[in-house]
């Protein structure tokens, strides 16, 4: 099994270790949500049935936030993920809420 | 942070295993238990030691029960703080009634939902549950405890801390981070197809933890990656992501009108009283159509919505015992006159894949293959999780010890206490349940204490037993809790026959599976504990000779 | 499914057959060859080892989807393949030698 690199006992590198594990954690459900509400969405205004589109936008939803997850955690830029998680999800949950008030 | 995306998933892995591992050995070893919950109500509550019973007459067994329903004094007072004005002393107005069995209950859980007026949120409802006998609608107490479905089921999916669903969001995160582990463990093990098959009991503890670790995880992995995943997407509309309550709303506001016009389902009542006609007949109808499309069977739920009500209808759905879908094939009358007003079309694709996903987790299908096949994945899942703590323990004790660290020896009194001590917690609330008095008040409370009270003396003596870890070595607490395991499962069959009379040779003889199949689980579990504690008693013995030689040389 | 003997039958015919097909599949291996049999099989012989191992696999999932709901059936083969590859990786690792039973015409 290969060895992961040592996390040095630095304050820095603790804060890095702490806001990284925040991001994938809370920067993701951010992302994870603004992915169900906008997937919903479209698929319901594609003429999907209301469940079928809230089952499948969970299910893209879920699969969205494993990926990003990962992401998170192996990429190297600790300020995109920030920017990426949060700054998608909510751009996608807007995009989500401009949809409903086209339909409804 | 890292050098290479390898050695990411290695901490990923390791770190959200470690941490979320105590939540995940809960949530597979009280899932695979789940898979037997009515068995285990079975044997907890020995009135209801009778067959399986089919959903009864509406006319003579459920609408007295229904109509003696009413929310119990905590549910009152849960809903005082949603509610502008007085609380009525009787709730009239039914929203609902509903009943749902499967081909396992003996009896059957019935749901009343009531309006409450002057609420906050017009929409409100206040819920009275009951449970009663279907041959003659008798009422089962309510804190008989049901230690399968009402306790065991609960603590999988959401540890029963429902303080703002706190549990459900513990659970909810653990089943993310398992899915993460899943691929992270993919990623990291080089190996998985030439290794796929192996276990090397006899090489340095490491190298045979790990491969038993791979083994249980990779043998399995559809199981564990699907369970975790339709778990999540089980609660993902109510629970995790309820954008349909919040965000979008409005759309499904107007999905519920759309809906109601095209079912003929009024969504709302009409505030016009109406009578009830003859359920029984409605139930009997429902069953020629679903004949007559080749597809006879047991009625599964039924529903009745806006009773009294002119806009009232009854749903009448067949019970999916012989295949994945929970329930389907959803008949639908006016309440009224007894028409029919809608025949539901079949699911569509997606529809279908939801049933699918949703039914293979919740298991209300007749297969007992299958069943038992649920269990041998759940425990792999289980000896998955522990074996990874076991692990981190071996791999990092002896350097703790060098180090003067408390790491490791913390990490493996969790361990004990979230392995062996939970086995120990959950054979203590079925001794609890023989040896508590029959008409104890609140007996289902002492029966949860004692739960809790034995995982929590299970904490202390690993965490007082486990000195020799921070020195590099095993703790003895492993081998002292499985004894104790087999000693408290043969203690609950022999107290199961000294308290019912129903002992093997009878449940057998009878042929009376729930409680006979209990009972050969709990003595198979003994033995494996017996055979499990004698291998580690040999091993510290050779380790203290071994000692005893370097000592004199 | 109907618990007639012959959907019992054929489940447990299933099961064997998942068996059989994860005992050849390991035995095709030649870290697993090895530790079954004193000397090494031919490449050959690994191969029709592999290939009667697939084999049994997929009759063990049209003997399935005899008894059942496809929807069941799909389920119960995933399960069955799991625990006989669990069952065979047990074997390997205790009594190895019990697996020459799969292949007695090897030496």
């Amino acid at each position: 099994m290969s060895q992961a690199t040592t996390i040095t006992a630095t304050s820095r590198s603790r804060r890095q270790v702490v806001l990284r594990v925040l991001a994938a954690m809370f920067g993701g459900y951010v992302f994870a949500w603004g992915t169900v509400a906008l997937a919903t969405c479209l698929l319901f205004a594609a003429k999907l049935d209301f469940h079928d589109a809230e089952f499948l936008g969970a299910f893209i939803g879920l699969l969205a936030y494993v990926t990003v997850f990962l992401w998170s955690i192996a990429t190297q830029r600790l300020l995109r993920v920030w920017i990426v998680l949060l700054g998608g999800g909510l751009l996608m949950a807007g995009a989500a809420s401009l949809v409903q008030s086209l339909l409804a | 942070m890292f050098n290479s995306f390898r050695q990411a998933m290695a901490w990923l892995h390791t770190w959200f295993g470690l941490v979320l591992g105590f939540v995940l050995m809960a949530a597979f070893f009280f899932g695979a238990l789940s898979v037997f919950d009515r068995e285990i109500d079975r044997w907890a509550i020995p009135a209801t030691r009778i067959e399986a019973q089919p959903m009864p007459s509406f006319e003579k067994v459920l609408r007295p029960a229904f109509e003696r329903m009413q929310p119990t004094k905590d549910a009152i007072d849960a809903m005082r703080p949603r509610v502008n004005g007085p609380m009525p002393t009787h709730f009239d107005k039914v929203a609902s009634w509903s009943a749902y069995t499967t081909h396992r209950d003996p009896v059957l859980a019935l749901y009343a939902g009531y309006q409450v007026p002057n609420a906050k949120d017009p929409e409100e409802l206040i819920w009275a549950y009951t449970t009663i006998d279907p041959r003659d609608g008798s009422v089962l107490p309510d804190d008989h405890l049901k230690i399968g479905s009402g306790f065991f089921f609960p603590l999988h999916y959401g540890l029963t801390l429902d303080w703002k669903n706190l549990g459900i969001w513990i659970v909810g995160f653990s089943a993310l981070v398992m899915l993460a582990a899943l691929i992270s463990g993919v990623v990291m093990h080089r190996k998985i197809f030439r290794e796929f098959f192996t276990f090397r009991p006899g090489k340095a503890r490491l190298r045979s933890v790990l491969d038993l670790h791979n083994l249980t995880g990779v043998v399995a992995l559809p199981f564990h990656f699907f369970f975790a995943l339709t778990g999540l997407l089980i609660f993902a509309g109510t629970y995790y992501f309820p954008v349909g309550h919040t965000q979008l709303h409005d759309l499904h506001d107007l999905h519920e009108r759309m809906e109601a016009q095209e079912t003929g389902l009024p969504h709302q009542r009409a505030g016009v009283a109406a009578g009830l006609a003859s359920v029984d007949a409605m139930v009997a109808q429902a069953q020629q159509r679903w004949q007559a499309n080749d597809k006879a069977g047991d009625v599964g739920f039924l529903v009745l919505q806006h009773v009294g009500d002119a806009n009232g209808y009854v749903s009448v759905y067949r019970a999916g015992t012989d295949r994945i879908a929970l329930v389907g094939d959803g008949i639908h009358f006016k309440s009224s006159d007894g028409k029919l007003i809608r025949e539901d079309p079949a699911a569509t694709p997606v529809a279908r894949m939801a049933e699918f996903l949703t039914g293979l987790h919740l298991q209300h299908f007749r297969h007992w293959l299958l069943r038992w096949l649920y269990v041998f994945g759940g425990l792999a899942g289980a000896v998955c999780i522990a074996t990874g703590f076991i692990f981190f323990v071996e791999k990092r004790k002896r350097q703790h010890a060098l180090q003067g660290s408390q790491g490791a020896r913390i990490v493996d009194a969790l361990a004990v206490t979230t392995v062996t001590g939970m086995v120990l917690a959950t054979l203590g609330i079925l001794i609890a349940n023989r040896l508590l008095p029959e008409a104890l008040p609140g007996r289902g409370d002492w029966e949860r204490y004692a739960f809790w009270a034995v995982w929590a003396l299970a904490l202390v003596h690993a965490g007082m037993r486990g000195a020799p870890v921070a020195r590099g070595l095993a703790n003895p607490a492993w081998r002292e809790q499985t004894w104790a395991i087999a000693v408290m499962a043969v203690a609950a069959v022999a107290l199961n026959w000294i308290t019912t009379g129903d002992h093997l040779l009878r449940t057998l003889a009878r042929g009376y599976w729930p409680v006979a199949g209990i009972d050969l689980f709990l003595l198979g579990s003994a033995c494996v504990a017996m055979i499990a504690a004698r291998k580690l008693g040999q091993r510290a013995h050779a380790k203290q000779a071994a000692h005893r030689e370097n000592a004199h040389a | 499914m109907h618990e007639s003997l012959s959907a019992n039958l054929m489940l447990a015919a299933a099961l064997l057959s998942s068996l059989a097909g994860m005992a050849w599949l390991a035995l095709s291996m030649q870290v697993h060859a090895l530790q079954v049999w004193p000397r090494q099989p031919s490449p050959a012989t690994l191969r029709l080892l592999r290939i009667l191992g697939s084999f049994s696999v997929c009759v063990a999932l049209v003997l399935c989807l005899a008894v059942d709901h496809a929807t069941m059936a799909v389920l119960v083969w995933v399960m069955a393949l799991s625990a006989a590859a669990m069952l065979v990786a047990f074997t390997l690792s205790s009594q190895p030698q019990r697996l020459r039973v799969f292949a007695p015409w090897i030496r």
